[in-house]
């Protein structure tokens, strides 16, 4: 039990920290609370098998899933995100992203109905840990996860892009003031946010089901995630996804799985309450 | 100081005396359904506006508070036939408490915070109403709950009066020095505090009051249907945002107006099947990008360029 | 009689001690100053004793009584009531509606019996602060000169024992000042209203005040008349820097 506990705890946590990664780029960099942020993950599920059904070969059809969510991401902090953000009170951009995710979500709907789909495996052979027999479809998203969240990582620590985009994060004006085009940082921040949920979507597509409908947990998990690592921090939101992955993957264990977005949601709203700055948070609200 | 009736008023009494004249004028049950729904609706926004239009904290949950009082009257028709005049005080008592519940440990949350505590709890809900399904009847919901009256006439009138007088409640509210000072919270909660307005309490008692007009609403929506469910309770924390922010924050009546509005869209586009979402999310999209002030806000302010300022109204002259 | 004492009030962020035992008394109906250059300590004087921010030590009594721990809103209904540096109006609201608010406080629905009362209260203060034309006009239209009278209003409208008022003047042109200035002299001479007055701003100032408490580095560095202070050379020096007195006296 402890073994099931301990490798579906990890991989559903990579995939979790993958998810919150790029919601807390977006939060912390652009300072916009994308709630459309699910749907990216629920688009590129789609789009792969979309383009895979029609008989591109499947590796194909997720890079340029990944691509057009991408460009969906940059497009949408383009134009709308960035005119509501300007416009003051952030409850438009909060409907405006929700509305949104719930468009697409009734879009997926009429044009391919609300059944459950998925797609073919990344990856085939499976590995045996132990006494578990984890299927190559798992080992693949979390290969592919840890792999990402460290080119990511990389990416904003080492590249002249990466400090611009925490520069940016950490005072729009003045980075504005150095000569920073703030305005591209979250235009790009938001195409890797968008493709980071991306990924994580098309990896856990040939094991999870795709509906219409999955974004919506998604979401709400990778906002309490990002709330309870704290705003601000990268790392705040990876630590605080293992943290989420194991308690979710114990309480399914022990008590049952509908329980879990519950689990999630006290946490978040302890969190809110006592400690709204997260665990690692460094901005307070 | 007499006030002119301003236009839009009338067209307001107008249309609400259309309501009290329309089963006398047309004998359509379907619309009279329709319109008790939408009167329910128009009351579940107004209670939102008085919250989040005035202190400006979005509540995410609202579908919460409407719980409470749908609830509360389901289970307790499990076990003996509770009538309105009993069922509805008791929603008004256990809402307002519930309000007062959510709203104090939420008091130092603002934007994208608030909504998420507010949605959680909401969401925290929802989910023990499914898992405790025996006590809640879990996704099939619970019957047997009083009717409002004996038919549908006669309901329609009972849903009426009851939206008209909470409404016309929210609005004087609303228009009070408490909306007053709400919106001075809102709008710079230091600067009111320098006053000596004690912000806390009045953000709490909004909370409560809002819950109770919500929940009460919940409960005569469960004596309309003879039914209460997770369906008609929950997803209504969206919806609700949708229809006040379309209509309008901050004055009570506009987002009333959009509650009344969509609700009566959303069921003449029933016959589209899926494609009714997908409007009603566009229509939102659309509206908060053009129309962020809420469709019955701008025709209102549209009237009001007629409007004597107060200054004039004190025989003050206005430079202008 | 003392109507506000402050005593050795302490307030260190981390290693910087903000407000470093500053010490003084005001008594009833005194116009004080309190001068000091720009980071000397004295909005966040202004904010300890207030209650906007806790102090780490010291105490401030008003009337007698001890407010150290008390939050704004009662401070400010027990008659003591600041204005902000950078104004603070009610947005969304007309200037009616911003000193109407100043009137819904716990102390002021005691004190004012109706809406005729209420209505005629604040006409009498817009009337005084120069504001009567503009009454019914939606702040977010109003020019700075405008908004920081509506500031000094705010808080004369709820009917202050004292008033703290920081830097009412910042930010504006001489003939935007006089009005504000001759407010505020006749809330003191005409209501008894005790001031205490932020501003570095030396001319208008020095008319305005009887006596100044002199800041610099979060300590009280002088206290007296206005001609006494502007000679005084550590005054001069926290201004001028080190030398700044000689400087002033060649």
């Amino acid at each position: 039990m402890l073994q099931s506990l301990l490798i579906n705890g990890t991989i559903n946590s990579s995939i979790y920290a993958l998810i919150a990664l790029g919601f807390s780029l977006t939060f912390g960099v652009a300072g916009v609370v994308n709630l459309y942020h699910g749907a990216y993950y629920m688009v590129a599920a789609y789009l792969t098998f979309v383009l895979s059904s029609a008989g591109l070969p499947l590796w194909f059809s997720a890079v340029i899933a990944l691509l057009l969510v991408m460009l969906l991401g940059g497009v949408m902090m383009k134009y709308p995100l960035l005119y509501l953000k300007k416009k003051g009170d952030s409850i438009y951009l909060l409907i405006f992203t929700l509305g949104g995710a719930y468009f697409t979500q009734y879009l997926i709907n009429i044009l391919l109905g609300a059944r459950f789909y998925s797609i073919p495996p990344f990856m085939d052979q499976s590995l045996t840990i132990g006494s578990e027999v984890v299927p190559g479809s798992r080992i693949f998203a979390f290969i592919v996860s840890v792999i990402t969240i460290v080119v990511v990582m990389l990416f904003i620590g080492k590249t002249s892009i990466g400090k611009k985009i925490t520069a940016t994060s950490q005072d729009v004006y003045a980075a504005e003031l150095v000569g920073i085009n703030t305005n591209l940082i979250f235009v790009v921040t938001a195409a890797i946010s968008a493709l980071l949920a991306g990924i994580a979507g098309v990896v856990i597509s040939p094991y999870l089901s795709i509906s219409p409908t999955m974004w919506l947990s998604t979401l709400i998990k990778a906002f309490a995630i990002v709330i309870f690592g704290g705003l601000g921090s990268l790392g705040g939101s990876i630590l605080a996804a293992f943290i989420m992955g194991y308690l979710e993957s114990f309480i399914a264990l022990t008590w049952t799985s509908s329980m879990t977005e519950v689990a999630f949601l006290v946490v978040v709203f302890i969190f809110l309450i006592f400690k709204p700055s997260g665990l690692m948070g460094k901005k307070t609200i | 100081m007499k006030k002119k009736i301003s236009i839009p008023t009338i067209f307001v009494l107008l249309g609400t005396l259309l309501l009290f004249l329309f089963p006398v004028i047309s004998g359509d049950l379907y619309l009279i359904t329709v319109f008790s729904i939408a009167l329910i609706y128009a009351v579940y926004a107004a209670s939102w506006d008085l919250l989040s239009g005035f202190t400006g904290k979005e509540n995410f949950g609202h579908g919460a508070f409407i719980a409470i009082g749908a609830y509360m009257l389901g289970l307790m028709s499990q076990h003996f036939a509770i009538q309105p005049y009993l069922s509805i005080p008791i929603a008004a008592v256990l809402s307002f408490i519930y309000g007062v519940l959510i709203g104090l440990p939420t008091l130092r949350l603002k934007g994208p915070y608030f909504a998420l505590a507010t949605l959680a709890v909401a969401t925290i809900m929802e989910k023990m109403t499914y898992s405790f399904s025996d006590i809640t009847g879990g996704e099939d919901g619970l019957y047997g709950i009083e009717f409002l009256t004996g038919d549908e006439v006669s309901s329609f009138y009972f849903v009426l009066i009851f939206a008209v007088i909470a409404i016309f409640i929210l609005y004087r509210i609303g228009k009070s020095n408490f909306g007053l000072t709400l919106k001075a919270i809102k709008s710079d909660d230091d600067a009111a505090k320098a006053l000596g307005i004690y912000t806390d309490k009045f953000k709490v008692l909004a909370f409560g009051i809002s819950a109770t007009f919500a929940g009460i609403a919940g409960t005569i929506s469960g004596h309309y249907y003879s039914y209460v469910g997770p369906d008609i309770v929950y997803p209504l924390s969206l919806t609700i945002i949708i229809m006040c922010v379309v209509g309008g924050l901050g004055s009570i009546i506009p987002a009333a107006l959009g509650g009344f509005a969509l609700s009566y869209l959303s069921e003449m586009l029933r016959d589209f099947g899926d494609w009714n979402q997908l409007i009603y999310s566009g229509i939102l999209m659309l509206t908060v990008i053009f129309l962020p002030r809420g469709v019955f806000n701008i025709i209102g302010d549209l009237f009001k360029r007629s409007k004597k300022s107060h200054g004039e109204m004190l025989g003050k002259e206005v430079k202008r | 009689m003392s109507i506000l004492s402050v005593q050795h009030l302490l307030k260190q962020f981390g290693g910087l001690k903000a407000v470093n035992e500053v010490s003084f008394e005001v008594k009833k109906g005194d116009r004080l100053g309190i001068l000091g250059p720009n980071g000397a300590g004295k909005t966040t004087l202004f904010n300890l004793i207030t209650g906007f921010i806790k102090s780490d030590s010291g105490t401030v009594n008003f009337q007698g009584e001890s407010i150290i721990g008390m939050s704004p809103e009662k401070i400010a209904n027990m008659g003591l009531v600041r204005t902000f540096q950078i104004v603070k109006p009610f947005k969304e609201l007309t200037v009616f509606d911003n000193l109407k608010i100043a009137t819904l406080s716990k102390k002021m629905k005691k004190e004012i019996k109706s809406e005729p009362e209420r209505n005629s209260w604040i006409e009498k203060i817009a009337e005084m602060a120069e504001l009567s034309h503009v009454l019914s006009e939606n702040v977010e239209l109003l020019p700075h000169g405008y908004l920081k009278k509506l500031e000094v209003a705010k808080a004369l409208t709820a009917n202050p024992t004292i008033i703290l008022l920081d830097e009412p003047f910042a930010g504006l042109t001489y003939h935007e000042i006089d009005p504000i200035s001759r407010v505020i002299r006749r809330a003191n001479e005409e209501n008894g209203t005790t001031i205490v007055l932020i501003e570095h701003r030396l001319k208008e100032f020095m008319k305005l005040v009887e006596r100044i408490v002199a800041i610099d580095y979060g300590e009280k560095i002088a206290e007296g008349t206005p001609t006494e202070i502007i000679n005084n050379p550590k005054v001069i020096e926290s201004y001028l820097g080190k030398g700044g007195a000689d400087l002033v006296n060649s």
